[in-house]
């Protein structure tokens, strides 16, 4: 007996080291044919499995996108795509960034959907000398130690940007005491840290409790007398991808979305098709990208991602539409080492899919609005959402990208001087 | 203290699923003395069937009847294929194989419906809350849950224990050659047995759908918890499994309360202090 449950006990820790994910390696990406001048090879290290897996896809079409409007060519130069999955496990992007840097030989590498994940790759990157563009949310990738000035690129907001642009809204719109459900894993953290300096900046807003889900979650019945206990009057809900899913259908089941205010710190189109308008309606959220914003860069690449895909894009496609494009560019203009793709990047302003950008010199962050948006009931998507089928939101409130919001430079250099 | 209570109640709610999907588990193990990863994708495919299904009709209550029957059939089919050939053999083959149809099943499943999620509606009629007179209200559609996996633990318990077949079944797991002895087709009550398995694995499935929406990994990650509920309630232990759902479904949930970043450790610790103080158990057979 102690045979068999040492077996069984065996495939349960197997089973849990593997994350929960059995999902396999990702694929090859397209690219230009190969010509007789040399190709520019750009390596995209996503989630193609695993919580977050739609984010992951959303990547992988958006480079792929990016590729295919350059027509698969820089110039003389062939583009060659090359998309692996690091299953949202740091080991895993680790060994791929490894794998594309000695064995693809790639000039650039980009993509992530964690937090967790993109320090690997900018680690093996930074080592190989080779420029990384981060594409997810977090508050680490462009600070101390991991930011190499000469190498490291962040395109999706940090955190306390997101927080910071989050906070007035909520403190005034929705309510003063806030109860925060943030994932256990670095993203939930910087959250955590973010709102808990932003919300009691606004007069008379606190933060009445917080508690941390594991990443994966699919039962959060037992975060429902914690929440229901805080007296709380806005809940924050600061996981992506299913987490968000799950989370959602439950706390709609246990009628917390009628008596709190709930609202989601990162928006995907993704989610909200998987959740439909019934469960959206009466929400809000937080993005980066919104597909029907008023802008024309934005719906340039939205019309060309419906054309490919017949939906608009969600969020996280365009970290990695911009950062094809932005090597594109570099490349075109013939900053295609690290120290001449360093001078072009810094401090460029340049309109791609999320409208104006700047890419500023001290910490080579992009600045980047960040949208507010309210959830709409069916009937209400076509006249505010913009689309019957696809108007699951309505934005209400824009934060631009200034460094209003972001740590500023100044603030950036000061932590960097502590760090030595 | 009616927080407290709350949290207790949930846990017993959150661990009922558990315990479904252990037994169906505990049940294949137990009885045909094999592990068969590829449980938590059976469950999968169960919950995408019922996507479907719900989706056209609108409702769950033709997947609740409907899916566990395709999922048996299913599961008798495999058993015949290729299951059978592992009987005898070592148990890391058993693995092996349930390992690689948990692969093709998942990337089957990403080909046919894509690797984003799938709704499932919730049912109408149960969209209320009850008051139980203890603690908040909860919704009615989880103490269905309850209710159903109550009547498939009684229904599969009645069956092994007050059942010609259950008694031949039991028999033949004590000395298979000595019920082929006596003329009984033996292989059929294997097949029977997995068959159940399985579409215990579907009811869990269709269950769950309403609660978290349907996805390719979604078996992958309750799996790992079925495993251990089946280890701490003691290997092939039919009340074993039970209790052991509803202790681990009640643990996290207070340590939840209390301390939120250690609750999804809790059923770890519990199973190393099983594994450590008591191997075959709570409730396995010395």
């Amino acid at each position: 007996m102690r045979t068999r449950a040492g077996l069984v006990a065996a495939v349960a820790l197997l089973v849990a080291a593997c994350g929960g994910t059995v999902g396999g390696g990702g694929g090859g990406g397209g690219g230009g044919g190969g010509g007789s001048t040399e190709p520019v090879r750009i390596g995209v290290i996503t989630g193609l499995t695993g919580a977050y897996v739609q984010l992951g896809e959303e990547q992988r079409s958006g480079a792929e996108l990016a590729v295919e409007q350059l027509g698969g060519r820089i110039g003389d130069r062939p583009i060659e795509l090359v998309v692996r999955d690091d299953q949202l496990k740091p080991d895993v992007a680790l060994r791929e960034a490894q794998a594309l840097v000695q064995e693809e030989q790639v000039d650039f590498l980009t993509g992530c959907v964690s937090a967790a994940t993109t320090l690997a790759m900018n680690q093996i990157a930074t080592q190989a000398g080779v420029p990384y563009l981060g594409a997810c949310q977090t508050e680490q990738l462009n600070r101390p130690p991991n930011f190499d000035e000469e190498l490291t690129y962040h395109l999706a907001p940090v955190p306390s940007q997101t927080t910071n642009a989050a906070a007035p809204f909520i403190c005034s719109e929705l309510g003063q005491s806030v109860f925060l459900l943030l994932p256990d894993y670095a993203f939930g953290y910087e959250q955590e840290a973010g709102y808990k300096t932003a919300i009691p900046e606004q007069p008379g807003c606190t933060v009445a409790g917080t508690a941390f889900f594991p990443l994966g979650t699919t039962d959060f019945n037992p975060y429902v007398p914690t929440i229901e206990g805080s007296g709380a009057q806005v809940l924050v809900f600061g996981g992506v991808g299913r987490d968000q899913v799950s989370f959602l259908r439950q706390a709609a089941q246990f009628g917390l979305t009628d008596r709190f205010r709930t609202f989601f710190t990162l928006e995907d189109l993704s989610f909200d098709q998987e959740l439909g308008f019934d469960l959206i309606d009466g929400t809000w959220a937080m993005a980066a990208f919104y597909w029907n914003v008023d802008d024309e860069g934005v719906q340039e690449y939205v019309d060309a991602y419906r054309q490919a895909h017949g939906s608009p894009p969600g969020g996280y496609g365009v970290y990695t539409y911009n950062a094809v494009n932005l090597i594109a560019q570099m490349v075109e203009e013939g900053n295609d080492t690290p120290e001449t793709f360093r001078e072009g990047m810094e401090g460029l302003e340049v309109s791609l899919g999320q409208g104006d950008m700047t890419i500023r010199a001290c910490d080579h962050q992009a600045l980047i609005p960040i949208y507010i948006l309210e959830g709409l009931a069916a009937d209400e998507a076509e006249s505010r959402g913009g689309d019957a089928q696809f108007g699951y939101r309505e934005v209400v409130s824009t934060a631009p990208g200034t460094e209003e919001f972001a740590p500023t430079c100044d603030e950036v250099r000061t932590e960097f001087q502590r760090a030595g | 203290m009616d927080q407290l209570v709350s949290q207790l109640l949930l846990g017993l709610v959150s661990g009922a699923l558990l315990v479904l999907l252990a037994l169906g588990l505990n049940l294949i193990f137990g009885l045909l003395e094999f592990i068969n990863f590829s449980h938590g994708a059976l469950y999968m495919l169960g919950a995408y069937l019922t996507s479907y299904l719900a989706t056209m009709t609108g409702d769950l209550w033709l997947a609740l009847l409907v899916v566990p029957i395709a999922m048996a059939v299913l599961g008798a089919a495999l058993e015949r294929t290729i299951i059978r050939p592992m009987y005898g053999r070592d148990q890391v083959d058993a693995l092996l194989l349930t390992f690689g149809l948990t692969y093709i099943l998942i990337e089957g499943v990403r080909l046919v419906a894509g690797s984003g999620g799938r709704r499932v509606p919730s049912p109408g009629l149960l969209d209320f809350q009850v008051d139980l007179g203890v603690g908040r209200p909860l919704p009615a559609y989880l103490l269905f849950v309850v209710l159903v996996v109550g009547l498939v633990v009684a229904g599969l318990w009645l069956f092994l224990q007050r059942t010609n077949v259950g008694l031949i079944v039991r028999a033949g797991i004590r000395d298979h050659v000595m019920i082929r002895a006596l003329g009984v087709r033996f292989d059929r009550y294997r097949t029977l047995v997995f068959a159940i398995g399985v579409a215990v694995a579907g009811i869990a499935g269709v269950l769950t759908g309403p609660i978290t929406g349907v996805y390719p990994e979604m078996g992958a990650d309750i799996l790992i918890l079925a495993f251990v509920v089946v280890v701490v309630g003691g290997m092939g232990s039919f009340w074993g499994a039970v209790v052991a759902g509803l202790l681990i479904g009640v643990l996290v949930s207070v340590t939840t309360l209390y301390a939120s970043i250690y609750a999804g450790i809790v059923p770890f610790v519990l199973m190393i202090l099983v594994m450590t103080f008591r191997p075959r158990g709570l409730l396995g057979a010395t």
